[in-house]
Parts: structure tokens; C-alpha cells; sequence
């Protein structure tokens, strides 16, 4: 047997592992994992076709806690990983997931090149401004004068702006969800993992333990929704650059940006057929090699 | 073996970027299909033009264990050839050069050995007259030096044809008729006999191939099935990926160049998780950055072939030069005690079959492998008996197949399951009823994060019991080391990786003057072939380590495993490969 049955999921709580989870009571990730579950029970992924990819981080723990297969690697290496399995065998689905510090920070240059390489992976980052695992130092993302226990006297550097450097990379699908909207955040999720590409989600989680600024509060006064401005064109590379320059008053979420790209795999002959994974592999014939060196 | 006296080296000296290499596989392509044994040692600074390269070609009717410094033929392709290479002619040396272009005034040279010819042959007139490209040149000195040893024209022009043909026979008579100008400019003027050593093809030989340690490398990691294979371009192991990537369609293998090292290594453990036979390479550099990524295989318990192949550090060192400076790295390399095997190929023969052994062993035991070459190996070229290899069997442990995951409960699966041997079921994600994560965290037998002490030392006993059940099956003791040479020695000589060429053919020299010297060759670092070195160390009588580093990196690990001191050390660290007449000197000497 060479490809298992289908497996289809009868109920969401089907992707429970009920494995222990130490998130603190009001975690941001809580939202994004709810929704990341509805998103792929209302897809109606086959999870054991699905596998979602982690750095480290609070939200790295991510993998332990639904139920596809999982890969816990390392801090800002999910994306590599992700894509070694994805060239291995790309009729799976493959997520990967991480903080903003494991992204952004020391992982910025493998997202980089993932949105310029556009294997259709899916990339969700949980931003909360923060590094909450090693207990409140300034990340990537943290607003200027963010003081925390590495800046007492304010972080000096302008945050980072991920979506405009992931569409300016060449990302075919660039979104903004919000933890606290988990209705919302499950659409844009469907629409990511849908998507033929390289699909980066920077998903908006307070930190209520380590950040006292980017709180549910914060974000309520200030996000809007993009899909209620009909104005808006997310196939317009443009305008979506434009667009991801906004933050502060007013903090748009929902689809920036959505391209039409062609993948990484297609383009490669060898993976045209068959999986890499499913290529036979016990009696490989180098004689004509080695005619070439006589 | 040949004697020193009945091989000869042959040296093009030049500017980097005016094709030496190319005139350098020229002329070993032309000796190895003539029959004769090749060894091909290219030397060049890390650039792209200006500077000096060589390529030394070492040449004998019987097998050529590696490069010897002493020329007889050298041809100077610019001033600074003659400069830097006549101090290091044999006695009845040629040099080749051209005295129109290059005025060089030999007189004033100090201490020419006795007999050395000097045949100055107009390479760039000869070119013009034919009406020739500028870069033809080089065919006209490769004419020239077949001239000097002797050698029969149709030699040259056999390979002309072979490489030429395809290009259309108006190419290979082109190229056959500025080579012959070269040639018979030089029987007209100077006449035969000018080396003292003839280049003579000989009638019946087997056909063999010409190649590299990293070409060795890349065929075997084909034949065991690889893949994928990520890496960053870095010399000296650069050619393992063009020689992946140039098969990859036909194969079926996917070579991808990465960002940095970084992903390289995290890539093809990703792709090692999925089930398919994945590698990395690099050099000390780059290797420092996958050292994180190292221990995500041992956790993670994915299997993983790295290709190490070191030049000088530390940091950038000398980027085109040799050295076995990173043992001890590639021993130790990532946090945490884990177990990893290291192989140290000495020669072509074991580049390949080290190969095949390390993608059977990194999945039958999930853990990483590594083959350590350098430079000096990797990137010498020499003629090799086509591998054999129709009894090569695909070995991959506990894989499962989907028909094996169908019958498994779902819930049930221990994708870490502590057996006695340590070696867990394994199924890759997109099977039934085996959902797992695996973590770099400590977890359990199911994959679930547990940092409990017992748990830890559960699971820390059963990864290792993996290298306790490889040292007694997968990769017995015996098959760790090599006693080249008779038992019965008054000096051991103790090696490993590519000195095995000159040490061995050092100890020959020394056997003919009537020494009984023996060479014990280190062929595996980890699992360390304790026992078997202990009881050959014991009762040797002298012993000499010979190491291409300056801390005599293998002696510390001999000490640290056996207790046993070796204080005679002959090392060599100035980038440059350790060659048999030094060693046998160092013999004489004790």
C-alpha cells in the first residue's frame, strides 16, 4: 500500500491531543490555536496529511496541542524545516508556526527567503511584541521606548513591519488576524491555507502576562477590518505595501495581499510525478555515472 | 606502489583563471587512459584571477598513492611558475616554458639539480601562426610536455577526440593540430630524451576512472538512494553539490542551494523526517553554524548524512588549503552527549563505500552520520578500479510502511518507544494512525514533552543504547580500524584520512630499505575502535602519529580511550598535504 485512506474528521474535537498546555490563563495563543483548529476542521484537512512546524517559543508548544503531526524544532528554524518536508513530500499539507522573535528576530532571514522561494507553505507568526518565554525582553516588534528588563531605559529601535517586507520578498499572500477575533482570524487562516504559495499570517496576541502596552484593550480601539473597505484590492502588490506602512491609530487586519505566483515545486522536474518520499529507492543504477569518469 | 624513481611528477604553473585546472585533468585524463595510475593535486588561492595556481600531476605504472613535490617536468606557463617552482625539480627535470614571451635568465638560478633541461618552446607565436585563440596556448605546452617525457602523440590525440567529438571533428582536428605543433616544435629543436622520465602507456590496462574524494562522495550518496541534499556552497566540498545537482533530474534528487548553512542542515533534516535519504555538507565555517541544528537530529532521532570536509581555520583560515585541524569538532560539535558516528575515509574506495554505510547506519540507528574528508582528499583527483557496488542493499531499520501504520491503534503509537536496543518503530508523517510530534524538547516515549528526571534518564539511556547496539552490529570494531603492513613491527605508524596515501607508501619505502615499520589507519573516530587499537598499541614498538594539524588531534584521542601516550608526532599545519619522502624521512630518523 503506497497512499493510506483518507481520513475524515467527524468532530473538531478530534484535533484535541490533551496533552498538559502551560499557556497563562488569557494567552493570546489561545485564540490563534482555536482558530487554527476551526480552520482546518471547516477545510476539513486530513490531519494525518497535515503537519505543523514550531520554533520555540510559548506558541512553539503550538504542535503538542492539536492533533496532526508535529515538528517542535528550533528557535527561528521552522521555516527551513517546513520546507525540507515540504520538497520531501509536498502532497502534504505543511504548516509552520512560531513567535515574532523566532521569526522576525533571529529567523528573519529564512522568512525572507521562504516568501521570495514560494513553496506553498503557510507561515502563521504569534506577534505579542514580546519575548514572554524567557520572561519580558524587548523582541523585534515591540514599540519604541518599550521598556522591559533588557531596555530599562526604552527600546531605542523603531519596531519591525513584517507584511511589508514579506510582500516586498515576493510572499504571494501576505494577511493580519487578530487573536481576539477568533471568527476572523479562522477565515483569514482558511484563506492562508488554501492559498498555493508562500502564505504569511502575522496574527496580533497580547501577552497579557509580559505587556502591559499591546493589551486586547489596545487592539480593540484600533483594528479594522480590510474586507469592510470594498474599495480595497488585495491582488494590488502596491497598494498592499502601502497598506502594511499602516500602525498605530489605526491597525488594518485581514488580507493585504493576495497574488498569484507560480510555486517553488512546479518548477522542479524531479517532483513532478511522485513525491520524493514515495520514489524507489533500492536498486538506483549508477553504472552511466560511472561511465563518465573512465 | 611505485618507487619514487619510476613515477614522475609533472606541474603546470600559471596565472589563476587561465584554465591550469583544465590543463591539469587534461593531461591526468590522457595518462589514466593510457593506462597508467594518476594522482592529480591542485593548488590555488581563493580567487578568481590573479595569483598563482598549479596543478601536479603525479604519474606510475602501478598504483599512485599521492602527490609527490619533487617535478620532473614543469611547465611554467608565467615568470612567477619559474620563480616559485624550480627550487623543487627533480635531478633530470624538464622545464617547459616560453623564453619568447617570459625572458627568464636561468644562469642566475642558485642550485639546479644536475641534468635539468631547460626547452623554451614559443607557445604564444606557435598559437598565432596557427591562427589559434590566446587561451590555445596551453595546447601547444601540452604537446610541448608530452615531447619532453616521450609520449606518443596519439595519445593526446585519442582524448582530444573523446572530448572534442561531440563539439564536431573540424574542433578535434583544431585542437590536434596546435597540440602536435607543440609537440613537434619540440622533437624538431631539442629532440627526444630530454627528461630523464618517459611517459609510456601501458598495452591492456584496465579501463579505471579518474576522480575526486568529493566525487566519490556524491556517486555513493546517489546509489544509496539520496534524495534531497540542501547545502551552501563553501570549498573544498562545492563540487559534492554541482555533482548532486548535475544527476538530480536523471536521479530523481533534489540538490537545493540554500541561504546559509543554517538552513541547509535544518532543510534536510526536514526532509529526513518525511522519509526520504537526506545530506548536508560543508566546511569548518559553515559547519559551526549547523552545530544547533546537529543535536535537532540526535533529539529528534532523524536520520542525517553530513559531508565535513575541513581546510586551515580557525574562522576563515586558508579557504583553499588543507588540514585535519576539525576532529576534534566533528567529535563534539552540538550541546549535549549524543551519539553519532564518524567516518574517516582515507582514500576514493572508502569515500564511496563510507557513503553507503552512512545513510544505512543514520537511519537503521536515527541518528546523525558523518564522513570527514579535507581538501587534500576531496579535491585530488586520482585513477580508482570502477566501484563495485550491484551488492550494495538499501538498509532502512525500523521504517514502517503504511501497510505497517494501518495496523497500528490509533493512540497507541510510541514513535520513541524505549526497546531494549534503543531503536524506536519509525513512521513519517502522511501515515494512518501514528500522529506524533516530535521535539528538541525532552519528551517521551510518545513524543510528549516530559521534563521529569525519570523520564530524562529513561530516554537518555535509550538513545544511547543505539551506539552500544551499533558498535556490536551495525559497525563492528573491526571494520573501525585497518593494520596495513605485517603484524610484526619495530614502528607503528598511526593515521587516519588522507594521509592513508603517503603514510602507506612511506612505510613501503621504509619496508625496502628493510625496516619493518606497520601503519595502523583510524578509519572511524566515533564509535573509537577501542579495544583493537589498545591491543595493536600495546605491543608495538615505536610509535609515530602523523596528522595533517598541529595538536595531534588523533594522539589526544588515543590517549583519552587507551591511556597509551604517543610523544613522536610528525605533523604538518602549513595548509599544505603531508607527502610520503617527508614521512619517510621522519621514519629514518627515529
Amino acid at each position: 500500500m503506497t497512499t493510506k485512506p483518507l481520513k475524515i474528521l467527524q468532530n473538531i474535537t478530534e484535533l484535541d491531543t490533551g496533552a498538559k498546555c502551560n499557556w497563562c490563563p488569557g494567552c493570546g495563543d489561545f485564540g490563534i490555536l482555536i482558530a487554527l483548529k476551526q480552520a482546518l476542521f471547516e477545510l476539513q484537512l486530513d490531519p494525518e496529511m497535515t503537519i505543523l512546524v514550531s520554533g520555540i517559543g510559548c506558541g512553539s508548544q503550538a504542535p503538542h496541542l492539536l492533533k496532526t503531526y508535529g515538528f517542535h524544532s528550533l528557535h527561528g528554524r521552522s521555516l527551513p524545516v517546513a520546507a525540507g518536508m515540504k520538497f520531501a513530500n509536498h502532497r502534504m499539507k505543511v504548516i509552520a508556526i512560531g513567535g515574532d522573535g523566532d521569526g522576525y528576530g533571529i529567523g528573519i532571514s529564512h522568512f525572507i527567503n521562504a516568501a521570495r522561494r514560494n513553496l506553498d507553505l503557510t507561515y502563521i507568526v504569534q506577534n505579542n511584541q514580546v519575548y514572554s518565554l524567557t520572561k519580558g525582553q524587548t523582541s523585534p516588534t515591540s514599540e519604541s521606548g518599550y521598556k522591559s528588563k533588557t531596555t530599562p531605559e526604552g527600546a531605542i529601535e523603531p519596531p519591525f513591519h513584517p507584511l511589508g517586507l514579506a510582500i516586498s520578498s515576493g510572499a504571494s499572500f501576505v494577511a493580519r488576524g487578530f487573536a481576539g477575533d477568533i471568527p476572523h482570524l479562522k477565515e483569514v487562516f482558511k484563506a492562508a491555507i488554501s492559498h498555493r504559495g508562500f502564505a504569511h499570517v502575522d496574527v496580533l496576541q497580547p501577552c497579557v502576562t509580559f505587556n502591559k502596552i499591546n493589551t486586547y484593550r489596545w487592539y480593540q480601539e484600533r483594528i479594522y477590518k480590510l474586507e469592510d473597505d470594498t474599495s480595497y484590492d488585495k491582488k494590488n502588490r502596491l497598494e498592499a505595501l502601502k497598506k502594511a506602512e499602516e500602525w498605530g491609530e489605526r491597525i488594518p487586519i485581514g488580507v493585504y495581499f493576495a497574488g498569484d505566483r507560480s510555486i517553488y515545486e512546479e518548477a522542479v522536474p524531479q517532483m513532478a510525478d511522485l513525491p520524493l518520499c514515495e520514489q524507489e529507492i533500492s536498486d538506483v543504477d549508477i553504472d552511466p555515472i560511472l561511465k563518465n569518469y573512465i | 606502489m611505485n618507487s619514487l624513481s619510476s613515477s614522475f611528477t609533472w606541474l603546470v604553473g600559471g596565472e589563476a583563471g587561465y584554465g591550469i585546472t583544465t590543463m591539469g585533468a587534461m593531461f591526468a585524463r590522457i595518462c589514466a587512459r593510457a593506462g597508467l595510475h594518476v594522482h592529480g593535486y591542485p593548488e590555488y588561492p581563493s580567487l578568481i584571477r590573479g595569483g598563482h595556481n598549479t596543478a601536479m600531476v603525479r604519474v606510475g605504472a602501478k598504483k599512485v598513492l599521492g602527490h609527490d613535490p619533487k617535478i620532473d617536468v614543469l611547465l611554467a606557463l608565467n615568470k612567477d611558475a619559474l620563480d616559485l617552482h624550480l627550487s623543487e625539480l627533480n635531478d633530470g627535470a624538464a622545464v617547459i616554458y616560453d623564453g619568447e614571451s617570459v625572458p627568464y635568465d636561468f644562469s642566475a638560478v642558485q642550485g639546479l639539480p644536475a641534468g635539468v633541461r631547460i626547452v623554451s618552446v614559443p607557445f604564444a607565436r606557435i598559437t598565432k601562426e596557427l591562427e589559434a585563440d590566446r587561451v590555445m596556448r596551453n595546447t601547444v605546452a601540452l604537446g610541448a610536455s608530452f615531447a619532453v617525457l616521450s609520449g606518443d602523440f596519439n595519445l593526446i590525440y585519442n582524448v582530444l577526440e573523446r572530448t572534442f567529438l561531440r563539439k564536431g571533428p573540424e574542433v578535434v582536428e583544431h585542437n590536434s593540430r596546435v597540440a602536435r605543433a607543440g609537440y613537434d616544435f619540440v622533437l624538431k629543436n631539442f629532440g627526444e630524451g630530454l627528461c630523464g622520465k618517459k611517459l609510456t602507456a601501458v598495452a591492456g590496462a584496465l579501463e579505471r576512472m579518474l576522480l575526486s574524494g568529493n566525487d566519490a562522495i556524491a556517486i555513493g550518496a546517489i546509489k544509496s538512494g539520496l534524495k534531497f541534499m540542501s547545502a551552501y556552497p563553501m570549498t573544498p566540498v562545492t563540487s559534492i553539490m554541482q555533482t548532486v545537482a548535475a544527476n538530480g533530474v536523471k536521479y530523481g534528487i533534489v540538490m537545493k542551494q540554500t541561504e546559509d548553512e543554517i538552513a541547509a542542515i535544518n532543510m534536510a533534516i526536514g526532509a529526513a523526517h518525511m522519509g526520504v535519504r537526506a545530506m548536508t555538507a560543508s566546511s569548518g565555517g559553515g559547519f559551526a553554524l549547523m552545530t544547533e541544528a546537529l543535536g535537532m537530529s540526535a533529539m529528534t532521532e532523524t536520520p542525517l548524512v553530513v559531508v565535513m570536509g575541513t581546510r586551515p581555520g580557525p574562522s576563515t583560515g586558508m579557504p583553499t588549503w588543507t588540514e585535519q585541524s576539525d576532529l576534534r569538532f566533528v567529535m563534539h560539535a552540538s550541546s549535549g552527549e549524543f551519539g553519532r558516528v564518524v567516518f574517516l575515509p582515507g582514500d576514493n574506495d572508502e569515500c564511496f563505500e563510507m557513503t553507503l554505510a552512512a545513510f544505512n547506519l543514520a537511519e537503521e540507528y536515527q541518528m546523525p552520520c558523518f564522513i570527514l574528508t579535507d581538501k587534500y582528499l576531496g579535491e585530488s583527483v586520482s585513477t580508482t578500479e570502477i566501484f563495485e557496488h550491484k551488492k550494495y542493499k538499501v538498509k532502512r531499520g525500523t521504517l514502517m510502511s503504511i501497510s505497517d501504520a494501518t495496523r497500528v491503534k490509533d493512540g497507541d503509537f510510541k514513535r520513541f518507544e524505549n526497546t531494549a536496543s534503543g531503536i524506536s518503530p519509525r513512521a513519517v508523517p502522511g501515515y494512518p494512525n501514528c500522529i506524533y510530534t516530535a521535539a528538541t524538547d525532552e519528551h517521551n516515549e510518545f513524543g510528549d514533552l516530559d521534563e521529569t528526571g525519570e523520564n530524562r534518564k529513561k530516554m537518555m539511556d535509550k538513545r544511547a543504547r543505539k551506539m552500544v547496539a551499533l558498535k556490536s552490529h551495525g559497525l563492528p570494531e573491526s571494520e573501525r580500524f585497518c593494520l596495513h603492513g605485517e603484524a610484526d613491527a619495530d614502528l607503528t605508524i598511526v593515521g587516519w584520512g588522507s594521509t592513508k596515501g603517503p603514510i602507506l607508501e612511506a612505510m613501503n619505502l621504509a619496508c625496502e630499505k628493510g625496516l619493518k615499520v606497520n601503519f595502523l589507519q583510524i578509519k572511524c573516530a566515533l564509535p573509537f575502535p577501542v579495544d583493537g587499537v589498545a591491543a595493536i598499541l600495546a605491543k608495538a614498538g615505536k610509535i609515530l602519529d602523523v596528522e595533517n594539524n598541529s595538536e595531534a588531534q588523533m594522539a589526544g584521542v588515543i590517549r583519552e580511550n587507551t591511556g597509551i601516550l604517543i610523544s613522536d608526532r610528525f605533523l604538518r599545519y602549513d595548509g599544505r598535504p603531508l607527502n610520503a619522502r617527508e614521512i619517510f624521512k621522519k621514519i629514518i630518523s627515529l
